[in-house]
């Protein structure tokens, strides 16, 4: 039985310094690591994009050897994917979950504190693979073998670290279910959630399911490569194509990894910009667990021309087509909520609704290559570069600097400059177009992707393209210019921060108290 | 959440005090094997074709994510009961395997609801005598707290 003596010194002891951050189990505290540790991670693999799109500005070999371009288009993608996008929203569920359904912590602090920590030395392990013996990773970051295994020193190192990445992935994401699941306020039932905790509650549960898949399938390649094995060696019975399934059965589902939540974070800006409740709650909630449930069903559309029956073909055409029912609804609910609402335009509305626009561009071009007759003419090109780059830039990048905007004030107590944010907005949604749909017209002239040399016919688009590529990551120097500003001080920010914010992290101070709801608050 | 009633056999008042859950062991169980079965679905799939390596991982994770939810839950089952005798107060401590139990005499008894020192933090509700107090109803929110202080207090004065 606790005495109060002893409850007192919990409350009020933790560690500063250094050390604080160390040790700490506090979930704003790691939330803040994770998005530092993206930030870190995004500027990596940005210059090994602005390394690309370099050597892609002309024709020819200028900067680099090919062996070296496609060790950056591997781990540019590697980097964005496992050590960017995802911590970064990772960052964002430890520091919002708890305060919006009304928990003191997440659930499992010190797990969580572990999950954070594994993510550096995974990161540097990876990166450290560039200076390995063969150089690093240049088969794809989708590590199909044989090429894979062809992999330099670096091959022991690239498993181990997409391991460790997985291992940190699974951890948050068992936080995050037990903590949803166990400690909603009283009154905060299932379906009074903020839209931002049910995305993450599904991302969770998607994580769960694909990741032991993605943990065997590098498994396996590390016993074909170092034990004898033959799972995907045909020389020994094995089948590479296996290898293709049981990647992307990860693979797309990981996908919505990245964008679920990115949902959730829309759907928590754009109605309290528009003043207005988010339209049909309940039927985002479901169109979310069925997109969630389509990207199990899906995973063939990605390898149309490695060779499947004509009714696989027409199968996964169809269940991917099928993904665009739910999509459309929920941009027919942000729209909807919108409409006659009593808009404002600040920062985080312009970056959700370039969201919204930009989006559903990526999502229009993924129906285009769901087609599987086009696909056949579209797969490997830059169509489907200027694709996915338009879902996981325009999509989860600007969901996540709209989260920035948004929740800055509440974690630092200080407005950030509203004038500075808007040019970040703009500069990047010009520049991002610019980079990206050129490579619209590439990949339909028949430009292949990963390639560090091309035919002189692709040579202007190419040019434009890199010239937004450099345009856009020097843009986003404003953006660390702007936290940094924000942090360091500016006009203090009100509790609720903005006039039409609703949920429980609104009714906590700016900056919140170290430990968020000491006591269940009362959800009406 | 508390619960209070009137203990006929012992002629004592009690109050039972619970951490807030938002959901049931036996939703908990069912829950899990929800992920158990969609899990190890996909790796016997796999297994069945072949990758076999998937299965130690996915048991790996259930086994983790059963971890993390029975340690949780185990957690969120602990639970306090105030019994309010004629000559003295008795403070249970249940649940995580162990049992305590203060007692403190009645009339010397005094309940105490104290106001947060540092704006968000929560009040503390405490009970003793004589120097020594034990903290009671941690888990509660603001409301139930102040609840608990004002039924306990008359619970102490009162004649029964």
């Amino acid at each position: 039985m606790s005495t109060a003596t002893a409850h007192d010194t919990h409350h009020e002891h933790h560690p500063g310094g250094l050390l604080r951050w160390v040790f700490t189990t506090n979930h704003k505290d790691i939330g803040t690591l994770y998005l530092i540790f993206s930030l870190v991670m995004l500027f990596i693999g940005g210059a090994m994009a602005m390394v690309i799109r370099a050597e892609l500005y002309q024709p020819g070999l200028q900067f680099v050897d090919p062996q070296f371009f496609n060790s950056m288009t591997t781990m540019h993608a590697l980097i964005m994917v496992f050590g960017a996008i995802m911590p970064a929203f990772v960052g964002l569920a430890n520091w919002l979950i708890p305060m919006m359904i009304g928990a003191p912590d997440m659930a499992l602090p010190r797990m969580n504190n572990w999950s954070f920590w594994i993510l550096p030395f995974a990161g540097l392990m990876l990166v450290s693979t560039l200076f390995m013996e063969g150089g690093a990773p240049a088969g794809g970051w989708t590590m199909y073998p044989p090429l894979v295994l062809q992999t330099g020193d670096a091959f022991p190192f690239l498993i181990f670290s997409v391991h460790l990445l997985g291992i940190s992935s699974i951890m948050g994401a068992i936080n995050i279910i037990v903590t949803i699941v166990n400690m909603r306020a009283p009154g905060m039932t299932l379906m009074k959630m903020p839209l931002f905790v049910w995305t993450w509650l599904i991302t969770a549960y998607l994580l769960i399911a694909v990741m032991p898949v993605l943990a065997g399938a590098v498994t396996m390649l590390l016993t074909d490569r170092f034990f004898g094995t033959s799972f995907f060696s045909a020389a020994g019975g094995g089948d590479p194509v296996m290898f293709q399934h049981i990647f992307w059965f990860f693979g797309h589902p990981e996908v919505y990894i990245m964008i679920l939540p990115a949902f959730g974070v829309v759907s928590q800006i754009i109605p309290t910009f528009a003043r207005k409740r988010l339209f049909g709650y309940s039927s985002m909630v479901y169109a979310t667990a069925s997109i969630a449930f389509l990207s199990f069903i899906v995973w063939a559309h990605h390898m149309f021309t490695v060779g499947m029956p004509l009714t696989g073909e027409l199968f996964f055409m169809y269940a991917t087509m099928l993904i665009a029912v739910p999509t459309g609804v929920k941009v027919f609910n942000w729209v909807s909520t919108m409409w006659k609402g009593a808009m404002t335009f600040e920062t985080p509305m312009l970056f959700a609704l370039g969201f919204v626009v930009m989006f559903t561009i990526g999502g229009f071009s993924g129906l285009m290559l769901a087609i599987t007759p086009i696909d056949f003419q579209y797969h490997d090109t830059y169509f489907v570069v200027a694709h996915f780059h338009y879902v996981l830039v325009t999509g989860s990048l600007f969901s996540l600097f709209a989260a920035a905007y948004y929740w800055l004030p509440k974690w630092t107590g200080n407005m950030y400059d509203e004038k500075l944010g808007k040019l970040h907005f703009w500069l990047s949604t010009i520049f991002v177009n610019i980079l990206f749909f050129p490579q619209h017209f590439l990949g339909l002239a028949g430009m292949p992707r990963r390639i560090p040399d091309y035919s002189v016919q692709f040579a202007e688009f190419n040019q434009i393209s890199s010239l937004g590529g450099f345009a856009f990551g020097l843009t986003q120097l404003l953006f660390v210019y702007i936290i940094w500003k924000t942090v360091r001080g500016g006009a203090k920010a009100t509790d609720r921060v903005w006039e039409g914010a609703e949920g429980l992290e609104w009714t906590l101070s700016s900056p919140p108290p170290y430990h968020s709801f000491e006591t269940a608050p009362e959800v009406k | 959440m508390v619960a209070t009633y009137f203990d006929h056999h012992d002629c004592s008042r009690r109050f039972l005090i619970r951490p807030n859950c938002s959901l049931r062991w036996r939703e908990v169980v069912r829950f899990y094997l929800a992920m158990v079965v969609v899990s190890f679905g996909i790796a016997v799939a796999f297994a069945v074709q072949g990758a076999w390596l998937v299965l130690p991982f996915a048991g790996l994770e259930m086994a983790v994510l059963g971890a993390a939810l029975y340690v949780v839950a185990r957690r969120s089952y602990r639970w306090q009961v105030v019994s309010v005798h004629a000559d003295r107060i008795e403070i249970a401590e249940h649940g995580t395997g162990q049992q305590r139990l203060e007692t403190f005499q009645r009339a010397w008894a005094r309940v105490r609801l104290q106001p947060a020192a540092i704006q968000g933090h929560p009040s503390r509700l405490t009970i003793g005598s004589h120097g020594r107090r034990v903290e009671i109803g941690g888990c509660l929110n603001e409301d139930d707290k102040k609840y608990l202080a004002h039924e306990l207090s008359l619970a102490v004065r009162s004649n029964y």
